[in-house]
């Protein structure tokens, strides 16, 4: 049998450590820690949690006991390793407020938010890439110039002013659209159209550039010199190289549907995940916040290495180039 | 005409909305922006049934609307301004260490750059703030903090480019001080490509805090920030639109600005 150190170590050898795979991995985890270690000091921080729970005015014998019964009397570091694996089994305590569970609440609210995510990333990323495109072909005309600009206009349009006027507009003086909930499909109508509209904008110039940088290369050139029909060129030379392209971005994209997801919830009071860690940080319910926070962030990483390894696996290049 | 071929009208313009702005929110006026009036509750702007006196009109409160939003433009824009300083300055200093020291000094600094790259600053901002109290300097490092991490990898990246072809090398080899090679040789020549990032960050930086301040996270009262003013007044929306409409046009003209002068600068310094 050999020692625990050899076998890291033959471990080490087998796995390359300097390969792409590994190093994002390695990454996603220690941010995925940090995370942990981050929320786990949040809710610490915000004070003692016998006198949170219990209210200003509790017995010391009952703080005694509350501190018993979750750990709270033992150092630091232990508290650290029960939270984390409370944490790992989707424990995240009880609500301050509703007095269910955090993990309860968060799946309750959980398939509103992605009824309205999944849709507004599709159409986002569907209609920014098909305008890029057109813009890039018609580059320099009208066409082009109009999408140029239409993007700008929709990139500077902050979404919750445009929320905002979209409220103001169909729910109030035309009287078309309902202004808050979910309850049916054109309570769907605005909050899609506020999210969509700067992804859209970021799509649509993001794949326009990369579009006409593609259609520059030599190979492209070449292709044509030899007769290679348009359609084939496009489908099996470009399309690929854009869609390669558009990955870099799919990890910034992430992270910005997560917070259009916030903004676009609180103003047409969405029943979602969003809505939600707003008015519990309001609240101040800190299991809550606390748990939300978590399954962003780490929701928010996952994605990222997923993203991380598909670019690997279709772009030889980054796989074996450098680590960083 | 020359001066249009130099300048497109659409940036001469964009740079004329900022000035108008920036100037304007300093005039002297009438009302003091938190100054309440119950008596002239939601006076509709000058041209939509009210009077003289309120241009703009009046909130719930019977505050000035002209004037709280020139507070407004004045807090918005300065918090904008000092959280993009501010973000650039941590992100040059950590981008230099992290050229400069390498091995794990720069490893460390390059797992921060990538989870802010991967975060978006809403949820850091909740985060923070949950706990923290939002004071007004808090919110101008937490802008800081939405950006750092663009100017850290360019200054590492320029950095590392200089120090290893070329010029700095030859001010080592002569004798030039650490200090000095950054100051007098690698800062003025990354400072244009700085300067680009800053101007495109900035629109971002604005957003960011009207987002805050909407969602009531933000500059507390009695202060107001653009935002502030648009996330109060839209409970108001059905008895009195101006209340939110006209700030929420006042940010969309800065960040459009702010965004068209950004595209320009980035392309006149990427074609010289």
């Amino acid at each position: 049998m050999a020692s625990p150190v050899t076998m890291v170590r033959r471990l080490f050898a087998f796995i390359d450590t300097r390969s792409y795979f590994f190093v994002k991995l390695i990454r996603a985890i220690i941010t995925a820690f940090l995370i942990l270690v981050i929320s786990f000091l949040m809710i610490r921080s915000s004070g003692n949690p016998a006198q949170i729970y219990l209210g200003e005015e509790a017995m010391p014998e009952a703080v005694e006991y509350f501190n018993k019964k979750w750990g709270l009397d033992k150092p630091i570091s232990i508290q650290f390793v029960s939270y984390f694996s409370r944490a790992i089994k989707g424990d995240f305590g009880h609500s301050l407020i509703k007095s269910r569970p955090v993990y309860q609440i968060i799946m309750d609210r959980l398939p509103a938010t992605l009824s309205l995510m999944i849709p507004a990333a599709i159409i986002s990323i569907v209609f920014g890439v098909f305008l890029g495109m057109t813009a890039s072909a018609h580059r320099k005309k009208m066409t082009d110039t109009g999408i140029l600009v239409a993007s700008t206009l929709g990139f500077s349009l902050p979404n919750f002013f445009f929320g905002v006027l979209l409220i103001f507009f169909f729910s109030i003086v035309l009287g078309w659209l309902p202004a808050s909930g979910n309850n049916t499909i054109s309570h769907y109508i605005m909050p899609l159209i506020a999210i969509v509209t700067a992804d859209l904008a970021i799509f649509t110039r993001f794949s326009r550039a990369a579009f006409i940088d593609i259609y520059e290369q030599h190979y492209i050139t070449g292709f044509r010199s030899l007769g290679v029909r348009e359609s084939r060129i496009f489908f099996f030379q470009a399309l690929p190289n854009a869609a390669n392209a558009l990955l870099t971005i799919g990890g910034f994209y992430i992270g910005s549907l997560v917070s259009g997801a916030i903004v676009t919830e609180t103003i047409f009071a969405w029943p979602g995940l969003g809505s939600l860690l707003i008015s519990s940080v309001k609240a101040r319910d800190f299991p809550l916040v606390q748990g939300l926070i978590l399954l962003f962030g780490i929701s928010i990483v996952v994605a990222n290495l997923a993203i991380d390894f598909l670019y690997g696996i279709l772009d030889p290049r980054i796989r074996k180039g450098a680590t960083t | 005409m020359m001066f249009f071929k130099r300048y497109p009208p659409l940036f001469v313009f964009s740079v004329g909305v900022l000035v108008f702005l920036t100037l304007a929110s300093f005039l002297p006026t009438p009302w003091d922006y938190n100054h309440q009036d119950l008596m002239t509750r939601f006076v509709p702007p000058l041209f939509f049934g009210g009077n003289i006196q309120h241009p703009l009109g009046t909130d719930h409160l019977g505050r000035d609307m002209v004037s709280r939003i020139m507070a407004g433009i004045r807090i918005s824009y300065f918090i904008a301004l000092a959280g993009t300083l501010v973000g650039a300055f941590i992100g040059v200093v950590l981008g230099f260490a992290a050229a400069r020291f390498q091995g794990i000094i720069d490893e460390i600094i390059m797992i921060f750059v990538d989870i802010q790259a991967s975060m978006p600053f809403i949820l850091i901002a909740i985060a923070l703030l949950s706990v923290v109290d939002n004071s007004f300097w808090v919110i101008v490092i937490l802008l800081g903090f939405a950006g750092w991490e663009k100017y850290a990898r360019l200054t590492r990246g320029l950095t590392l480019s200089a120090v290893n072809h070329g010029y700095a090398r030859a001010v080592a080899a002569l004798g030039g001080s650490q200090k000095r090679i950054f100051f007098s040789h690698i800062l003025p020549n990354i400072s244009s490509v700085l300067i680009v990032n800053m101007t495109l960050n900035f629109p971002g930086t604005m957003i960011a805090e009207s987002s805050l301040s909407f969602l009531g996270l933000g500059i507390k009262p009695p202060m107001v920030s653009l935002g502030r003013l648009l996330g109060e007044g839209q409970v108001y929306l059905l008895t009195a639109w101006w209340v939110t409409v006209l700030p929420g046009l006042i940010i969309f003209l800065s960040t459009l600005a702010m965004t068209i002068i950004g595209d320009w600068v980035s392309d006149r310094m990427g074609t010289e």
